[in-house]
C-alpha cells in the first residue's frame, strides 16, 4: 500500500517549525576556530601541551597532534599543489560483499575485490582486476557457536582482503614507473573488536599487508571522502584554548564556542582548490598501537582541497609514517590525486578510485544470478534452495508488482 | 573456421520479434560489421532449420552516468579514453528490420514465422547470401512499409549494401532492377520515389 502522505502534512509543518528554531549559522563558531587556528603557529608549544595530555593522569584527548619534529608542520600552514611527476603507477583498491542469507539452506557470502591500475603519463590503457571469492563451507560461514558470521566480520574480512591485495598487486608492479601510489577507499587505522571472528588474526594480517606495501616502496594513501565526522583539528584547537591549570580537569572533546564544527568546515575556507594542510596524526590509543608495531606504521594525515573546476571538496588522505616522513612522496601523493580529481568531468574524485569501485559492485542483478546458480547446484542435490516461511512468502505476494497467476 | 565465424559475429540478441530483433555487443567491437543498411542474419527460436534475415536500421550507443560526467571534462585524458572504450562494458544496441528468412535453403521474403531467441548469435550474411537474398526484390515493400525505421534512407542503404555482393559488371543492372522496383512501389508518391532513387543511383 502506498504511504498515506496526506497523514504526514502536519508532521512536515512541525519540521518545518523546527528548521525556523535551529541556527544553522556557523559563522560566529568557524570565526573563533580560524582566529586559533592562524594563532597556532608555536610548534614547541603545542608539543608541550600534546605532551601533557599524553600523561596518564589526564585521558581522553582524540584530537590532532603535529608529526615529531624533524617532521613537524606548521599547523596553520597551507600547501599548493606541487607540480606532477611525469610518470607514476597508480593502484587503487575497493570491495563490496554480498552478506549471508540465514533462511537458505546453504548460507554463503561473497567479497569481491576490485582492482584498477593508472598508468600516469604513459600511453597505456588502464588494468582492470577483479577477486570474487565465495565463502559456503560452514567452517567459513558459521561462527564457533553455530551462528552465521556478522556482518562486521564480514566487513572486516573484506577490509583486510582489500589491503592484502592492494599489496601483492604493488609487489607484483614495483617494476612500474614510479612513484607507485596505492590508493586504498577508507581510513587506513582498521581496528576490530573482539566481538568480530577471528579479530587477532585480522588484525595481524591487515598490518602484514601495510608491511609488504612498505616493502614494495608504495606510497599508501586512504583516501576519506567525506570526512563529516572528523573533528580532530577543531579539538586540537579546543585543547589550545585550555589553561594549563585548568587542562587536569578539562573536558577534552566538547567546546560550547567550537559547537558543531568539523574539521571540513575549517579547512572548506581555510583552504583553496588543491592545497592541502599540514600534515598531523591522530592522537588516540589505537594510532599509539600502530605506532608500537613500528614507527613508519602510525597513520598520519593531512586535509586536501579537490576541486574539479566545477566543483571543490574537502578530503581527508590518511598516509603511513614511512609515507609522511618522506617529503617528496607527500608531494607525489598530493599532485597525483589532484591530478586523479580534475579527470571525471564535475565530479571532483580519484578516477582511478571511482573504477574501483564500479569494478567491486556487485549489484542485485548479479546477486540474483549468483543465487540463481548456487540454487542450481542445490536442486541437483535434491534440496531446494530457498525456504519461504508464511511469513516471507506473505510479504513476497503483497510487495510484488506483479499479479499472481499460480494457485 | 573459428576466425572466419568470429570476424561475421554482428552481437548477440537481446529482445525480438517477428517485426525485427535488437542485438547487442560491446562498443569496443563495432566496425563494418554494423553499418547501417548492412544484411544480418539468426537463428529463429527452436528450430535451426529457419534462419531471419534482416537489415540495420539503427545503432546506439547506451551511455551511463560516469560517461555523462566524462562529457563534461574539459580535456578528456586518452587512457580514460581507452579504458572507457576498451575495458569499460559500455553497452552498443544494434535494431534489425526483418525482411525475409531462410527455411533450409529456400528464401522467402516475408516475416518469419517466430522471432530469434534472447541471446542467439546475429551474423553478418556472406557476399553470397545477400547476392542469393537480393535475386527477387520481394523484401522491399516490407522495407518500404516499416513505418518504426527510417525507411527511404535504409532502402538506400541496403541496396547500396547488397550491390556490392555483386560482380562489378552486374551491379549496374542491379541497381536499375532495384530502381524499377521502387518505382512500381511508389508510383503514387513521386517526391518519395525521386528521393530514394536518388539514394541509389550509381
Amino acid at each position: 500500500m502506498a504511504l498515506e502522505f496526506n497523514k504526514l502534512v502536519d508532521q512536515l509543518l512541525k519540521l518545518r517549525r523546527m528548521l525556523d528554531e535551529l541556527d544553522f549559522d556557523r559563522s560566529s563558531r568557524l570565526q573563533v576556530a580560524l582566529e586559533r587556528f592562524f594563532a597556532a603557529t608555536d610548534l614547541d608549544l603545542i608539543h608541550e601541551r600534546i605532551r601533557l595530555t599524553r600523561q596518564p593522569e589526564i585521558s581522553g584527548y582524540r584530537g590532532a597532534a603535529p608529526l615529531d619534529p624533524p617532521y613537524d608542520e606548521i599547523i596553520c600552514q597551507t600547501f599548493p599543489a606541487p607540480a606532477c611527476p611525469p610518470g607514476a603507477t597508480i593502484i587503487a583498491a575497493d570491495g563490496s560483499q554480498v552478506y549471508p542469507n540465514e533462511q537458505t539452506p546453504l548460507p554463503y557470502y561473497l567479497l569481491n575485490t576490485g582492482l584498477f591500475v593508472y598508468h600516469h603519463g604513459a600511453e597505456r590503457t588502464p588494468e582492470q582486476i577483479t577477486l570474487p571469492r565465495l565463502f559456503f563451507h560452514p567452517d567459513h560461514v558459521r561462527d564457533a557457536g553455530g551462528r552465521v558470521v556478522s556482518h562486521r566480520t564480514i566487513d572486516a574480512q573484506r577490509t583486510v582482503s582489500e589491503m592484502h591485495e592492494l599489496a601483492r598487486l604493488a609487489w607484483e608492479l614495483r617494476g612500474e614507473a614510479r612513484p607507485l601510489l596505492a590508493l586504498y577507499d577508507n581510513h587506513l587505522l582498521f581496528w576490530v573488536t573482539s566481538e568480530v571472528g577471528n579479530h587477532l588474526e585480522l588484525t595481524r594480517s591487515y598490518h602484514a599487508a601495510l608491511v609488504h606495501l612498505h616493502d614494495a616502496g608504495a606510497i599508501l594513501a586512504g583516501y576519506v571522502d567525506n570526512p563529516m565526522r572528523s573533528r580532530v583539528v577543531i579539538r586540537l584547537l579546543h585543547l589550545l584554548s585550555i589553561p594549563d591549570e585548568e587542562l587536569l580537569h578539562a573536558d577534552m572533546s566538547v567546546s560550547p564556542e567550537l559547537e558543531g564544527l568539523k574539521d571540513i568546515h575549517l579547512f572548506d575556507v581555510v583552504l583553496e582548490p588543491g592545497e592541502r594542510s599540514a600534515l598531523m596524526v591522530q592522537n588516540s590509543p589505537r594510532n599509539l598501537q600502530y605506532k608500537k608495531r613500528g614507527d613508519s606504521y602510525e597513520i598520519a594525515f593531512f586535509y586536501l582541497k579537490v576541486s574539479s573546476g566545477y566543483r571543490d571538496s574537502i578530503v581527508r588522505v590518511d598516509i603511513p609514517m614511512w609515507v609522511a616522513r618522506d617529503k617528496q612522496k607527500v608531494d607525489e601523493l598530493h599532485a597525483l590525486l589532484v591530478t586523479q580529481c580534475q579527470m571525471q568531468g564535475r565530479n571532483p574524485y580519484p578516477y582511478a578510485l571511482t573504477r574501483a569501485d564500479e569494478l567491486a559492485f556487485v549489484s542485485s542483478k548479479d546477486k540474483a544470478k549468483l543465487d540463481e546458480m548456487i540454487g542450481l547446484e542445490l536442486r541437483s542435490k535434491g534440496i531446494e534452495p530457498r525456504y519461504f516461511s508464511a511469513k516471507t512468502w506473505g510479504k513476497e505476494l503483497a510487495r510484488s508488482t506483479r499479479r499472481q497467476h499460480e494457485l | 573456421m573459428v576466425g572466419q565465424e568470429q570476424s561475421l559475429t554482428v552481437g548477440r540478441v537481446l529482445r525480438a520479434s517477428t517485426r525485427g530483433f535488437i542485438c547487442g555487443t560491446q562498443s569496443n567491437k563495432i566496425d563494418h560489421r554494423h553499418d547501417f543498411g548492412a544484411f544480418v542474419s539468426a537463428p529463429i527460436a527452436n528450430d535451426d532449420s529457419v534462419r531471419v534475415v534482416g537489415v540495420i536500421y539503427a545503432v546506439e550507443i547506451k551511455d551511463d552516468m560516469l560517461v555523462s560526467e566524462l562529457v563534461m571534462a574539459e580535456a578528456l585524458n586518452s587512457n580514460i579514453l581507452r579504458d572507457q572504450r576498451e575495458n569499460r562494458m559500455v553497452p552498443l544496441e544494434i535494431s534489425v528490420l526483418s525482411i525475409g528468412y531462410i527455411y533450409r535453403d529456400m528464401i522467402v521474403h516475408s516475416l518469419p514465422p517466430r522471432p530469434p531467441m534472447s541471446l542467439s548469435l546475429v551474423e553478418l550474411c556472406t557476399a553470397d547470401s545477400v547476392y542469393a537474398f537480393t535475386q527477387r526484390l520481394d523484401f522491399l515493400p516490407l522495407a518500404l512499409s516499416a513505418s518504426e525505421v527510417p525507411s527511404d534512407d535504409l532502402i538506400g542503404a541496403a541496396i547500396r549494401y547488397a550491390s556490392y555482393a555483386y560482380p562489378d559488371n552486374r551491379r549496374y543492372e542491379f541497381l536499375v532492377r532495384c530502381g524499377r522496383e521502387i518505382a512500381r512501389q511508389l508510383s503514387h508518391d513521386l517526391k518519395r520515389l525521386e528521393h530514394v532513387l536518388a539514394l541509389i543511383r550509381p
